[in-house]
């Protein structure tokens, strides 16, 4: 069904569980921030308050 | 000196103070949501799935894009005996009519040109001329409602139609990134408050099961829902979108927000017209406050509209301008009644809000990393100069003293001067001051030099505190029950799609 010269389409699943992939990803880089906030609040407490 | 315990009121204003940060607290808590979609998401329901889909474009005077719109449809990965392109055009008077007809010509049998002839009356009006002559037999399945100027990338349709094989959808939208290039200053805002209004709120809404509107350009419904709804869009405000949206959900339909399927649209490059729109949007969103009345915060076993977080969401981005200017009045009274208290709400305030700025820049960046380095200096600038400057000053006081005194002396400017109480004022007042400041920016970028002086403007006092001003302003139209004239958003043929 892709019109000519367009790629073939990825399998149905495949995109599935790549778009799932990148939601699971979210928690981590979730967490990443978080850290880096709470970094930044510890320093300014203890070194710059 | 510190009067010892506090009284009624001053709690009171303390409080208010600190409400301030209401709206950054809520918008990080969606921001915490999202990693939930992860688990709590439609895909485990999604089915290969390519119903017979109408899409209806509605178009005024919208010759310099709609070809190259059809264009890009036509290329759409999804089978082209299930698509049907139906423009209606609004009455224009430019060459709107000439390119879809040729187009009708170039692809027989997928695209429909529908005239009205007398126009004008809106968006929703000239949608529900398209629905009358798509409703009228049983060819669709679904009904994809799009802008002119919008680009599908290829693969968009298909993710969207693959969440109504679960019968208990109603209707799905997609995200719609600011596809300008090269644009501007603004687009750039624009592209990263997209990021956080779309790709960030509506997967925490998608988790909570409530979505806030369906993106008026990539809406798809199937047949059913769009019959539950009436058969029709709403007329009577200037939010038909919020409108079908929340009808849909009511009518007992689920809505989803499919974060992959992406869509390009033009956005406005100029206060001007950016003020427009958003002024229409705002507006529709306190006739949808107001029409829903008996709706928020009470639970209700058909849909998650009554929700507490949905309609913390829905409320601290509506009243955001209050919270702040509340926050502001509260913060003057304090000093002059109780210097020490309000220092110390002031830096719990600011704090807060720098906390919340720094989760939310950056895990918008990541959200959407393509975005993030197309809009990175806005996505930083997004609050002003003036509030990273307070940020640093309230979280950083000894840097920030050592700083100013530089600066002071480097002016040769006396200890009096630049310990000055009215600078603490102005400062205390700033969350009010920055949305006039705003608006300034709006009002001289007609005028000489504005070009130059608009845009620097809304880099010192931040691109939301244009966003709050539009909405103080939709107050005022609502309250003074201003006309309800539909300013549409002239489009000009900018947008691309990032390869």
């Amino acid at each position: 069904m892709p019109s000519p010269g367009q790629p073939p389409r990825p399998p149905f699943r495949r995109e599935i569980t790549e778009a799932v992939r990148y939601e699971r990803g979210l928690l981590p880089k979730a967490v990443a921030i978080l850290a880096l906030v709470a970094v930044i609040a510890v320093l300014r407490t203890l070194y710059l308050w | 000196v510190t009067r010892g315990l506090l009284t009624g009121g001053d709690w009171l204003l303390i409080a208010l103070v600190i409400a301030g940060a209401f709206p950054e607290l809520a918008a990080s808590y969606q921001f915490l949501l999202i990693p939930a979609h992860g688990r709590r998401n439609h895909y485990a329901a999604c089915r290969e799935y390519f119903p017979r889909t109408a899409i209806v474009i509605p178009a005024w005077n919208e010759a310099a894009v709609i070809g190259a719109s059809i264009d890009r449809l036509m290329l759409l990965d999804y089978p082209k005996e299930a698509l049907r392109i139906f423009v209606v055009d609004d009455a224009s008077t430019d060459g709107t009519p000439q390119v879809v007809l040729a187009k009708a010509a170039q692809y027989p049998g997928n695209v429909v040109h529908l005239r009205r002839e007398k126009g004008g009356q809106g968006k929703a009006h000239t949608l529900n001329h398209g629905l009358a002559t798509i409703l009228a037999d049983d060819w669709m399945q679904a009904l994809l409602i799009m802008d002119a100027d919008v680009l599908y990338e290829p693969d968009s349709l298909r993710k969207m139609t693959r969440h109504l094989a679960d019968p208990e959808v109603g209707a799905v939208t997609a995200y719609i990134k600011e596809g300008s290039r090269p644009g501007n200053y603004l687009t750039r805002f624009i592209g990263y408050e997209y990021i956080t209004a779309q790709a960030a709120a509506r997967r925490a809404q998608n988790v909570l099961g409530a979505l806030a509107c369906l993106a008026g350009g990539a809406q798809l419904h199937t047949r059913e829902n769009l019959l539950a709804v009436g058969g029709r869009i709403d007329t009577s405000s200037l939010a038909e979108d919020t409108f079908t949206t929340f009808r849909t959900q009511l009518a007992g339909h689920r809505v989803v927000f499919e974060p992959h399927a992406t869509v390009w649209a033009e956005e406005p490059g100029m206060i001007g017209a950016l003020w427009k729109q958003r002024l229409r949007w705002a507006r529709g969103n306190v006739q949808v406050t107001r029409q829903y009345r008996r709706l928020w915060f009470r639970r209700s076993p058909d849909h998650r509209l009554g929700s507490a977080s949905f309609g913390v969401f829905w409320f601290c981005l509506f009243l955001q301008p209050v919270f702040m200017i509340t926050s502001s009045v509260s913060l003057i009274v304090l000093y002059f009644a109780d210097f020490p208290q309000a220092w110390v709400a002031f830096h719990v305030l600011w704090i807060t809000n720098a906390a919340t700025y720094i989760f939310i820049t950056a895990f918008a960046v990541l959200l959407d990393p393509q975005t993030g380095r197309h809009a990175w200096r806005e996505a930083i600038m997004f609050p002003g100069l003036v509030n990273l400057a307070i940020i640093v000053a309230t979280c950083f006081p000894h840097l920030s003293a050592a700083g100013a005194r530089w600066l002071a002396g480097a002016a040769h400017l006396t200890a009096a001067w630049h310990s000055a109480g009215w600078l603490i004022l102005l400062v205390y007042a700033w969350l009010t001051a920055s949305m006039a400041a705003a608006y300034l920016a709006k009002a001289l970028e007609p005028r000489r030099g504005g070009r130059f002086l608009s845009p620097l403007l809304i880099y010192v006092v931040g691109y939301g505190s244009l966003l709050c001003a539009c909405t103080f302003a939709s107050y005022v139209k609502e309250l003074r029950k201003a006309e309800m004239t539909w300013d549409k958003t002239e489009k000009t043929g900018k947008v691309t799609m990032p390869v």
